[in-house]
């Protein structure tokens, strides 16, 4: 992590190319980026309204209200925003020891096990997506916010919104992923 | 079906699918909804599901992982983990074992910048593990004390681990945070003295020629005047200084800690010039993947959380637990080695999610002091950080040598002695609980 923050996954070390490590460039790729870049940016938002917060609290006596509300919708939104790059790169969490070492001699029942947990991976996607659905248009419709009314109103909506586009294209990531591991045991297999 | 039943199966079932390799937070949030479901329904299964993504982690209080992380990065991306070492190196320069000493010491500063063992880790790897083999120390020895010593990481605040056991068990983070310092302290003196210990009575398993033990360290600080040294230590005595201070000063909580951290951790990497925008911007990405990471795995626990109290299984659990009438004692050893072997397959994180749902309630029946129960579970999860065949820290320290002909088996022997040093620390900590507590001020002990 000293120069290059990437090299933090342990699974990287041995093979190389992650499991589900996808191609360089693509236009699906670039839509993760955007997420990505989106996120990346709430969180230096809420690195910076934090800060202003603490120097105007102790060096002007003047707290700026709304920022704790801010940064509790903001961390739901990020993490979904990030959920697909976070993916793409295989950065979530997993103990994928036994499968590597079980890919060596049956390469083909690997595969098709990947490509089942991408499946099941998208499936839960999209149950996020169908149940948040609802509670995003409730909170549109009434036009919900946290904080002090008539004065630090934060709209819960668009943090919401986030959920549910963040979801939809990492369960298109998993659908990628589980076709292209279904290709990898067809080829193994011919 | 029987609910406690379903709770089990799910549990079980997930633990298999982890092992088998899925993701753990989609193991774990997809188990639990088909568990609700079961028990209660797909309206509630979807309903908990949606509060769980939405609602569960809406708090300041998880905010501080992005920024906490942000500080760490930036701080890693600089070379003051070198200049930390350096330092210490200099001032152990005379001690026998110095070198290993002076690691220990330079990730104990360190780690009060950085809240994770992944961060500490990989920074000494490339700082501390060339300079010891250059000075004839076993590159079994080397590795060890690097991926042992990265363990106070976590135990000295701030601490992401502890983060999240204060959010599951609802217990302050600032006091946890308190409770890591001297047992952290602890573990690093007691580091020392093995170290000590080893080059004295095992001086062939420290360096294959135990004459590169005594002493005589020429470092690139060796000829520096005390000035020059100085000002290699004063920023991360300034950023440590900004965290722990403004914490315990009062001038903010330890969520808004993480941010001024995470800006003073920008400012000194600016100042000192090692900051271009590409790894500004490299680390401010990494920060989100983090983040995402860990924060679906806290939504998927929410869930399993719920799932687990619908079906009973904590509950009935801890009737068992009551009616067998076992001593306290009994059942936290068998809660801690529970713990430490579950270290052995399941990352630290996955380990609290899905063990504290269980134990939390059970132990608070029994009255024990829950920062302390925070600050022993961090403890032994780390313990679990450094055993085969998942040793997170070791497969760290594995992926950022430069000499790739040292295996992951060295580096678990080069470990051992450190291991056992942590176990020896735990039960120490164990037996005193005030080792935790007195700086909390929390009153609490067993006799």
């Amino acid at each position: 992590m000293a120069s290059d923050p990437r090299q933090t996954s342990p699974h990287h070390d041995e093979t190389g190319a992650p499991p589900g490590g996808a191609p360089r460039s693509s236009y699906f790729g670039a839509v993760t980026s955007v997420l990505n870049v989106i996120g990346t940016l709430l969180i230096l938002a809420m690195a910076v309204a934090v800060n202003a917060d603490v120097i105007g609290r102790n060096l002007f006596n003047q707290p700026i209200s709304g920022v704790l509300e801010f940064m509790g919708l903001s961390i739901v939104a990020i993490v979904f925003l990030q959920m697909a790059n976070t993916l793409r790169v295989d950065r979530h969490v997993s103990n994928d020891i036994i499968m590597r070492a079980i890919a060596q001699s049956r390469p083909r029942f690997a595969a098709l096990t990947y490509a089942v947990f991408n499946l099941i991976g998208a499936v839960l996607m999209a149950l996020i997506v169908i149940y948040v659905w609802p509670i995003l248009e409730e909170n549109y419709r009434h036009g919900y916010f946290r904080g002090t009314a008539g004065f630090a109103e934060v709209p819960i909506w668009p943090f919401y919104s986030a959920i549910v586009v963040g979801a939809a294209i990492t369960a298109i990531q998993f659908l990628l992923f589980a076709w292209r591991a279904l290709r990898r045991a067809g080829a193994v297999q011919g | 079906m029987d609910e406690i039943l379903i709770g089990a199966l799910c549990l079980a079932a997930s633990l298999v699918l982890i092992q088998s390799g899925m993701h753990i937070g989609v193991a774990l949030m997809l188990l639990s909804f088909v568990g609700v479901w079961a028990i209660k329904g797909l309206g509630i299964a979807g309903k908990l599901m949606s509060s769980s993504v939405a609602t569960s982690i809406a708090s300041d209080a998880y905010a501080v992982i992005p920024l906490f992380v942000l500080m760490g990065l930036f701080v890693s991306s600089t070379n003051m983990g070198r200049d930390t070492f350096d330092v210490a190196a200099l001032f152990m320069r005379r001690v026998r074992g110095g070198l290993g000493m002076a690691t220990v010491a330079a990730n104990a500063v360190f780690a009060a910048c950085t809240g994770t063992t992944i961060a500490s880790a990989s920074v000494f790897t490339k700082v501390a593990v060339p300079e010891m083999i250059r000075h004839g120390h076993t590159p079994g020895f080397s590795v060890g004390v690097v991926a042992g010593s990265s363990v106070l990481g976590m135990l000295i605040p701030p601490s992401i681990l502890m983060i999240i056991f204060g959010v599951i068990a609802n217990v302050s983070i600032a006091d946890l945070f308190k409770s890591g310092i001297v047992p952290g302290l602890l573990l690093s003196i007691a580091f020392c003295v093995t170290i000590m210990l080893l080059s004295y009575f095992r001086p062939t398993f420290v360096a294959a020629d135990p004459k590169a033990l005594s002493g005589d360290y020429k470092g690139p600080l060796t000829e520096a005047p005390l000035w020059a040294v100085g000002m290699k230590f004063l920023p991360i005595v300034v950023l440590v200084g900004t965290v722990l201070g403004g914490i315990y000063g009062g001038f903010f909580t330890p969520t808004e800690a993480g941010g001024a951290g995470a800006l003073a951790a920008f400012l000194i990497a600016l100042f000192r010039r090692e900051l271009t925008f590409r790894i500004f911007w490299e680390v401010a990405l990494e920060t989100g993947r983090v983040t995402a990471a860990i924060c679906f795995l806290l939504m998927a626990a929410a869930l399993y959380a719920q799932m687990l109290t619908l079906s009973g299984l904590p509950y009935a659990v801890g009737q068992w637990l009551q009616n067998a009438e076992l001593p306290v004692m009994s059942i936290l050893i068998g809660y801690l080695a529970v713990i430490i072997v579950l270290g052995c397959f399941l990352d630290s994180v996955s380990i609290m999610l899905i063990v504290l749902p269980f134990v939390i309630p059970v132990f608070e029946a029994f009255g024990i002091n829950l920062v302390w129960l925070g600050l022993i579970s961090v403890i032994a999860i780390e313990i679990g950080l450094l055993t085969p065949p998942l040793g997170l820290a070791v497969f760290v320290v594995k992926a950022n040598l430069e000499d790739q002909r040292i295996t992951a088996w060295q580096i678990f022997m080069g470990t051992m002695p450190m291991t056992l040093t942590m176990v020896a620390v735990l039960a120490i900590c164990v037996l005193f609980p005030w080792l935790a507590l007195a700086l909390v001020g929390q009153r609490w002990s067993w006799w």
